[in-house]
């Protein structure tokens, strides 16, 4: 069976925030502007979570970039009241947009707060609709929506792989946040393949989760930082 | 069966019937080969680029659906990213699709600076440029350019030249100057040299904001990333020497907050430490003290100065000169100092008595494919900025009758103590190559727009920031939104229609085919074109995004050159009553201004302030507490230049005495993301210059701080109250999760 999942490296991030552009770039999320912005409605599928520990001059900081977990046991799922988030095969938590009504009982039971709402149709001034993504759906109001793990891009992939008859190789597919990050700190690729290199950096000893003591059984796994 | 699949079966059946006796229909007619033909409607082609939005100029591959495009990524091909893209980088999509991009030339329709202007037809602008050079005496032109090292500069220059005007002035961002300058004295090389902190094991950064943007953002990142988990045995350290906590900084393992100005001091302590160890050889030691004939100060002296423990100046030397490869970087605010010479030479020094020159982990040469020697002058020398604004301010040299402007916009991005924004509107004409109105652009009586590099053929070589050569190279990648063009192409357009003694010296009919010449005579000199035709090797250098020069070919710098100045105190404009230095920087979120424009950016929280849509003044918490400030409060910052209204940042990582601005911020225009939104640093600094340089010491301002009321911040984080820093929420401490794991028994 194919589990996806991705391996950050807090080591090598260092917060630049490429990746939360990316996203927004691949994925049509919407600005929503200064005033919804400063009511806690910005859309960032990716985020840099900044952290300070100690008091100057002897203060540290820490940056860990969180997106949905696509945990193994989802707080969300069991909460929507129409089934429009649920667990796929492959480990991805969905979501249908389709189906979505808006109850945003998800985003309450989401421990990482990774889900956003869309309070109101996006609006691209023109023409910055012609950079819109083609291959995925810019979503209407009153619908959630979160990190969906580029899935489109997973399944670009196993369709070429299936036209050429073989298995999606280790690598192939890159999340845009993955592909972006300049310090090569995002690792994304099957879990249950012992043999690829997310699986191979799940193993190594800098491994932790986000809030494990929830049990969501997330599939991102954070390497802790040498510092 | 998913949907997908079922549609396909039923294809293959219809279409096995359709094409029955047409030999193995699923061969040729059922399965899919768009990947093959990215031209079909609907379907993505990738296509090389070269990204312009900073100097560092990283490769970049561009998704172009249906003539649009779409998605950037980067170049893994280019030694200057090797395939990361920035946030930046990203946007350039929405300079792109901007909705406020000037598509057509604009003349100005009303008075100058307010904003009325009307389009004008193209060809009609570049008569109207030609009729300008001509109505005024050559020496009377001044040239602002972008691309100091590169072709396009390069051709500004002859342009200058042709017509008898005094050399372009180019603008960059200052501290560069000084770092070359000092790179001169200290290392012997002719521009920045290239660190390798990829492979080093200690690096000390005196003021180097590498993994800010503005240098090479990816590059150096990258580098940083590897250098401490790319090894599998050995993990590098960072340790970054300044006075604010920039994402470097943050990013680094060991951060000493040194008081601004005295980063030398403390790169010349270390030095002396070093050397009385007795582990330097004769031969390094003798060399330094080309470079620093005296004495240096004690690790006590350099405590007390720099205001850092005297254990934790002992500790960095003992670190660096114990490790395998040790390696020291400088520049930033630590060149924006009056001192700020002394203090990057003091820094780059340290590089002989460690022995790092040339070698694996240390500093090496320049590199450059040499493209532009024949273009420019055989004599280039530029015009000082500094020097420019003072020609504006009619105080010296030839007065400014008419001010080219390209690609730049040094209305904003210079100190308010050079006077620029007043003086520029005493110029007669003003014509200005910019795709924005952005605060230069307000004030020109015509422009010119430009074309982004995805619609033009582009052709940019990075300034040293890969260690090896590397010429991007492009063709558009999708249809022109409007007129504009490469500056180049802009300039050939003008040259052409001057008097024969200028145009006969601009035969090339587009940058295109200047590039093309130019790799042509030099192909003997081209990495890895032996036995290619010029076009042959042209076609495949386009084919993979540019010419990129071999590792093998990397040199060691020579060595200190002469006596560096010795270490005066650093000099500050503002008396005891401004209370802060001031020191500005670029963040993330808008660059150097470049990214104003673009909703993703404004919308992207500034990785420390977590600040979106607007600037801030980062404050600490005792100041804060002083002058009755609370977090989000508007606060007015005053200098002896100018003044400012902004939001206040409580950061429990900010120096006492020291307060930071970003970049980029407070445009007149500019377009609606950015008009009338934060305010512009700049407007605070001072008239003051590096000694022995010309640049602006744009770190030696101080300024007071006062609260004008309550204020509504757009923050993504949450703020900083009480007495206590932010600390991690619901239980995210990875140390404990770790042991928890371990504990489990390896349970992942």
């Amino acid at each position: 069976m194919t589990r996806w999942g991705m391996a950050i490296d807090t080591d090598r991030c260092t917060g630049c925030g490429a990746c939360a552009v990316a996203c927004h770039a691949e994925n049509n999320i919407q600005t929503v502007g200064e005033v919804e912005a400063a009511r806690g409605r910005a859309m960032h599928w990716m985020r840099i979570e900044r952290y300070y520990e100690g008091v100057f001059p002897d203060v540290k900081v820490r940056f860990q970039p969180v997106l949905c977990q696509q945990c193994g046991h989802a707080p969300c799922e069991p909460v929507c009241p129409v089934y429009a988030t649920y667990r796929t095969p492959e480990g991805l938590n969905a979501m249908v947009y389709a189906r979505c009504i808006g109850t945003r009982y998800c985003a309450n039971n989401c421990p990482y707060t990774t889900r956003y709402f869309n309070w109101f149709a996006p609006e691209f001034d023109a023409p910055l609709e012609r950079q819109l993504n083609p291959s995925v759906s810019v979503r209407p109001a009153g619908v959630m929506e979160k990190c969906t793990f580029c899935v489109q891009r997973i399944q670009d992939a196993q369709e070429v792989a299936a036209q050429e008859e073989r298995e999606v190789r280790d690598g192939e597919i890159k999340t845009a946040c993955s592909q972006s990050c300049p310090a090569q700190a995002i690792t994304f690729g099957d879990l249950d393949d012992p043999e690829s290199l997310v699986a191979l950096l799940a193993r190594t000893e800098r491994t932790t989760h986000l809030l494990e003591d929830l049990s969501t059984e997330p599939s991102v796994i954070y390497l802790r930082g040498g510092r | 069966m998913r949907r997908r699949d079922f549609v396909k079966a039923t294809s293959v059946a219809a279409g096995a019937t359709l094409l029955e006796g047409c030999g193995s229909p699923e061969e040729q007619f059922i399965v899919q080969r768009v990947r093959q033909t990215p031209e079909l409607p609907g379907e993505s082609g990738w296509r090389f680029s070269v990204c312009r939005q900073c100097a560092a100029g990283c490769g970049i591959v561009v998704r172009v659906v249906d003539g649009d495009a779409k998605k950037i990524e980067g170049n893994q091909a280019h030694p200057v990213n090797k395939g990361g893209v920035c946030a930046l980088g990203h946007s350039l999509l929405q300079e792109l699709y901007n909705p406020d991009r000037i598509l057509q030339a604009q003349r100005s329709s009303g008075n100058r600076g307010s904003g009325a202007f009307e389009a004008v037809a193209w060809d009609d602008a570049i008569a109207q440029v030609v009729s300008a050079i001509g109505a005024v005496p050559a020496d009377r032109i001044a040239i602002v350019a972008s691309d100091r090292s590169g072709l396009t500069g390069a051709l500004w220059r002859r342009f200058a030249a042709a017509l008898g005007a005094p050399a372009p002035a180019f603008l960059e961002a200052p501290e560069l100057e000084v770092e070359r300058r000092a790179a001169q004295l200290a290392l012997g090389t002719t521009d920045l040299p290239y660190f390798d902190i990829a492979n080093a094991d200690c690096v000390l950064s005196i003021g180097a904001p590498i993994l800010d943007p503005g240098r090479s953002q990816v590059h150096f990142t990258r580098a940083f990333a590897d250098m401490r988990r790319a090894r599998p045995t050995r993990r590098g350290r960072f340790i970054q020497a300044e006075a604010r906590m920039s994402l470097t900084a943050a990013n680094a393992d060991v951060w000493l907050p040194v008081r601004p100005g005295t980063e030398g001091v403390l790169a010349r302590a270390i030095a002396g430490h070093i050397l009385a160890s007795g582990s330097v050889p004769a031969d390094a030691a003798r060399r330094y003290r080309v470079l620093f004939p005296g004495d240096a100060p004690s690790t006590a002296d350099a405590a007390t100065q720099c205001d850092v423990p005297e254990e934790r100046i002992v500790a960095v030397a003992e670190e660096l000169r114990t490790a395998e490869r040790g390696l020291v970087i400088g520049g930033g605010s630590a060149a924006a100092h009056s001192n700020g010479l002394a203090n990057v030479a003091a820094a780059l020094g340290l590089n002989v008595l460690l022995g790092n020159l040339g070698r694996v982990g240390g500093v090496f040469a320049p590199a450059s494919l040499g493209l532009t020697r024949t273009v420019e002058p055989s004599n280039p020398a530029d015009s000082p900025i500094a020097e420019l604004a003072a020609r504006l301010r009619g105080e010296s040299g030839e007065p400014v009758e008419l001010l080219i402007v390209a690609d730049a916009d040094p209305v904003h991005a210079l100190p308010a103590g050079w006077g620029i924004r007043e003086a520029i509107g005493r110029v007669q004409t003003v014509i200005v190559l910019s795709s924005f109105r952005d605060d230069t652009a307000l004030q020109a009586n015509l422009i010119l727009p430009l074309a982004t590099e995805l619609e033009r053929f582009e052709a940019y070589e990075s300034p040293t920031s890969a260690g090896v050569a590397a010429l991007g190279l492009a063709e558009a990648v999708v249809e022109p939104m409007g007129d504009g063009q490469h500056p180049a192409d802009i300039l050939l357009a003008v040259a052409r229609a001057l008097p024969e003694s200028v145009a006969s010296r601009f035969t090339w009919a587009s940058y295109e085919a200047l590039v093309r010449a130019r790799v042509g005579e030099d192909l003997a000199r081209m990495p890895g074109s032996a036995g290619a035709t010029a076009s042959a090797y042209l076609s495949a250098a386009i084919d993979r995004g540019g010419i990129f020069g071999d590792a093998a070919a990397m040199s060691a710098p020579s060595g200190p050159t002469g006596a560096a100045p010795e270490l005066p105190g650093a000099l500050s404009e503002g008396g005891p009553e401004y209370a802060f230095g001031l020191l500005p920087f670029a963040s993330v979120k808008n660059g150097d201004g470049r990214g104003a424009n673009r909703p993703w950016l404004q919308e992207h929280p500034d990785p420390l302030s977590t600040v979106m849509w607007g600037s801030w003044v980062e404050l600490s918490p005792a100041d804060a507490a002083e002058l009755g400030i609370h977090d989000g409060d508007r606060v007015r910052v005053e200098s002896q230049t100018g003044s400012v209204e902004t939001h206040a940042v409580i950061d429990p990582a900010v120096r006492p005495g020291v307060v930071s601005m970003p970049l980029g911020h407070g445009y007149a225009d500019n377009g609606r993301y950015a008009q009338g939104r934060g305010a512009n640093v700049m407007a605070l600094v001072g008239a003051g210059r590096v000694d022995g340089t010309t640049a602006s010491a744009w770190a030696a301002t101080r300024v007071r701080i006062t609260r004008v009321g309550e204020g509504t911040m757009v923050r993504f984080g949450r703020r900083y109250e009480g007495g206590e820093p932010e600390l991690i929420p619901v239980g995210w401490a990875p140390q404990q999760t770790s042991q928890l794991v371990q504990i489990r028994g390896a349970r992942v």
